[in-house]
C-alpha cells in the first residue's frame, strides 16, 4: 500500500504467479473455509492474510501490498464498505496519480439488493453472497477483480506517461518560445548595430554624389548609385529578417484600417516603376473601381503588392510585361488582386518551395538566378494569413506566373 | 545662418551628418552624449536638435524631456534619429511636442523634408 510499492508495480507490470489476498471476517470458521477453498488450485497460488475488523484490515493494508481484499459486509466495527471508503480517502490524500487502492470484493450474507448496492456504490469492485461461495466462484471473482484492477493500473500508468509527455512538451515549447524571443532580440540588436554604420556609408556616398567633395563624372555617378543600391539592399534584408522574427513571435500586429484600393496601388506601383522602366518591362494596371476600399494594414499590404511586383519584374526579361489586375467579388464582398508576368515561370515541383524561407530559384547549372535572402514570398504569405487571406500561385514554365489573393471590403 | 545641434555617438555618422548639414548651409554644433547635449543646447540655443535615441549617459527621450523643461529650449524642434525598429520608440517620440522622427538609414531628401517640416529651412 505504500506509494513506492504501488508506483513500482505500475512501472514493472509483471505477471504474478500468485495473488496476495487479505481476508476480512470476524468469523474464524469462515476464514478457514475460504483458505481451504482457495488452496485447491494447482495453477495459481493464493497468499492469504486475515483481519477480524475493518480497523485491523486498514492497518494491514498500510503495511502490505495486497492484490485483492475479500471483505465481509458485516464487521464488528462497522460495514465492510468502511474499509473501501477509508482506503479511497487515504489514497486521495496521497495526491499521487500512480496510486490505486487494492480491489475489494464484499461478501454479503444473502443475495438481496441492499448490501451489494451499498458495496458497489462505496467503490467495491464486486460482491459475492456467502451462500454462493464455492472454490470456483471465489476464484473467478478474485481473478476478475485482480485483472480489472491491473487494467486500471495500466490505464493509470498510460495517463501518467501521457501527462509526463505533455509536461515535457510544455517545457520544450517554453524553451522554443524563449529561443525565439532570443532570436528576435538578437536580430533587433544586429539590425541596430548594422544600420548606424550603414546610415553613415549611405550619407558619405550621398555627399560625394551631391558634389560635396568636388565634381564627379557621369561614370562615377553610375558606380555611386550601385553602392547606394547595395546599402538599400542590406537595409531591406534586415527589415525582412526582423519581420519574420516578429511573425514567429506573434509580435507582428496589423493596424487595420479601411483603405482606398487606389492608394495601395499607387504606392506599390511607385515602388517598382523605375526598376521596370530600367529593365524595359512594361507595367500594366488594369481598370478597377477607384472608389473601392478594403480592410487592411495599408503599409503591410503595400509591402505585399510591392514584393509581388518586384519579383515579377525581376523574373521577366526585357520586352515582357507585368500586369496588376483585379476581380470584384460581390458575393463574399471581397476584392481580388493578381500580379502576373510573362517571365520564366516556375516548375511544378518548385511551386510550393518558393514560399520556403531562403529559397532561391536556381538555373539548370545550379547557379542562383537572382540575389536576395529569399524571404520575400514567405513574408507575403504570412502577412496575408494575418489578413485572413491566402496567397495562391499558378505558373507555366516559359509562359509566366500569376500570384493572387483576395481581401475583404 | 541657422544652427543645428547634432547629438550622435557614432563618430562616422556624426561626421557624415556634419558634412551633410554643412552642405545644407547649417552651422553645426555636435556632441556625442546625453549630458553634453543638454549643456550645448542651452549654450548654443540651436534652431533645431538632431537627436539620436541610444546615447551614452542616458537616452534621447531623457534629453528631450530636459530640453522641454528648460525655458531656452522649450519649443526648439527636435528630430529623433534611430536605427531601432521598435515601434514604441516612434510612439514615445510622437508624444514629445514639436518633434519629428527619422529612421536610420535616411537619405538627404528625407532629412531636407523633415528640416522643412520643422520650419528650419
Amino acid at each position: 500500500m505504500t506509494p513506492a510499492s504501488f508506483a513500482s508495480r505500475i512501472t514493472q507490470q509483471q505477471e504474478k504467479a500468485c495473488i496476495t489476498l487479505l481476508l476480512v471476517d470476524d468469523d474464524p470458521g469462515y476464514l478457514d473455509l475460504c483458505r481451504r477453498q482457495l488452496s485447491k488450485f494447482s495453477n495459481i497460488e493464493f497468499l492469504m492474510d486475515t483481519a477480524a475488523s475493518s480497523a485491523e484490515a486498514f492497518q494491514r493494508c498500510m503495511e502490505n501490498d495486497y492484490d485483492c481484499l475479500l471483505v465481509d459486509y458485516q464487521l464488528p466495527d462497522g460495514s465492510g464498505t468502511d474499509i473501501v471508503d477509508r482506503l479511497n480517502e487515504w489514497i486521495e490524500q496521497q495526491n499521487d496519480p500512480s496510486l490505486l487502492p487494492p480491489p475489494a470484493i464484499i461478501v454479503t450474507v444473502d443475495s438481496g439488493q441492499h448490501a451489494p448496492t451499498q458495496a458497489i456504490r462505496a467503490g467495491a469492485v464486486d460482491f459475492i453472497a456467502k451462500r454462493n461461495v464455492t472454490p470456483q466462484s471465489l476464484r473467478r471473482v478474485i481473478i476478475n477483480a485482480v485483472e480489472k484492477s491491473r487494467l486500471e493500473l495500466s490505464v493509470a500508468q498510460r495517463n501518467l506517461a501521457l501527462e509526463q509527455a505533455y509536461a515535457l512538451l510544455e517545457t520544450a515549447n517554453g524553451q522554443l518560445e524563449s529561443k525565439r524571443r532570443e532570436i528576435l532580440h538578437f536580430y533587433h540588436t544586429v539590425s541596430h548595430e548594422v544600420k548606424t554604420p550603414l546610415a553613415a556609408a549611405r550619407e558619405f556616398i550621398s555627399l560625394i554624389k551631391d558634389g560635396a567633395a568636388g565634381e564627379i563624372t557621369a561614370e562615377q555617378l553610375v558606380l555611386l548609385n550601385y553602392a547606394m543600391d547595395s546599402c538599400d539592399q542590406i537595409k531591406s534584408q534586415f527589415t525582412e529578417l526582423l519581420d519574420l522574427a516578429r511573425i514567429d513571435n506573434n509580435k507582428l500586429k496589423l493596424k487595420l484600417n479601411v483603405t482606398p484600393v487606389k492608394s495601395l496601388i499607387d504606392r506599390a506601383v511607385a515602388s517598382i516603376v523605375e526598376t521596370a522602366k530600367d529593365k524595359q518591362v512594361s507595367l500594366v494596371v488594369t481598370d478597377y473601381n477607384t472608389a473601392d476600399s478594403i480592410q487592411c494594414d495599408s503599409d503591410r499590404m503595400v509591402q505585399v503588392l510591392s514584393n509581388l511586383l518586384s519579383n515579377a519584374v525581376k523574373f521577366t526579361l526585357a520586352g515582357g510585361a507585368v500586369t496588376l489586375s483585379f476581380t470584384d467579388n460581390q458575393v463574399n464582398r471581397s476584392v481580388g488582386f493578381s500580379v502576373s508576368d510573362t517571365g520564366c515561370g516556375i516548375e511544378k515541383k518548385n511551386v510550393e518551395l518558393i514560399f520556403e524561407r531562403l529559397y532561391q530559384i536556381e538555373n539548370s547549372d545550379g547557379s542562383v538566378l537572382q540575389s536576395g535572402l529569399g524571404l520575400g514570398l514567405s513574408i507575403c504569405r504570412e502577412l496575408l494569413t494575418l489578413h485572413d487571406s491566402q496567397l495562391k500561385v499558378t505558373s507555366t514554365v516559359g509562359v509566366g506566373s500569376c500570384f493572387s489573393f483576395e481581401l475583404s471590403r | 545662418m541657422k544652427t543645428v545641434l547634432l547629438v550622435e555617438d557614432d563618430e562616422k555618422l556624426s561626421l557624415a551628418l556634419r558634412l551633410r548639414l554643412g552642405h545644407m548651409n547649417f552651422q553645426v554644433h555636435s556632441v556625442s552624449d546625453a549630458i553634453r547635449a543638454m549643456d550645448e543646447a542651452v549654450k548654443s540655443n540651436p534652431d533645431v536638435v538632431l537627436l539620436d535615441i541610444n546615447l551614452p549617459g542616458g537616452d534621447g527621450f531623457m534629453v528631450a524631456e530636459r530640453l522641454r523643461n528648460h525655458h531656452a529650449t522649450m519649443s526648439t524642434p527636435i528630430i529623433f534619429i534611430t536605427a531601432s525598429e521598435r515601434s514604441e520608440f516612434e510612439k514615445r517620440a510622437r508624444q514629445v511636442p514639436n518633434s519629428f522622427f527619422l529612421q536610420k538609414p535616411f537619405d538627404a531628401i528625407q532629412l531636407q523634408d523633415t528640416m522643412e517640416a520643422c520650419e528650419c529651412l
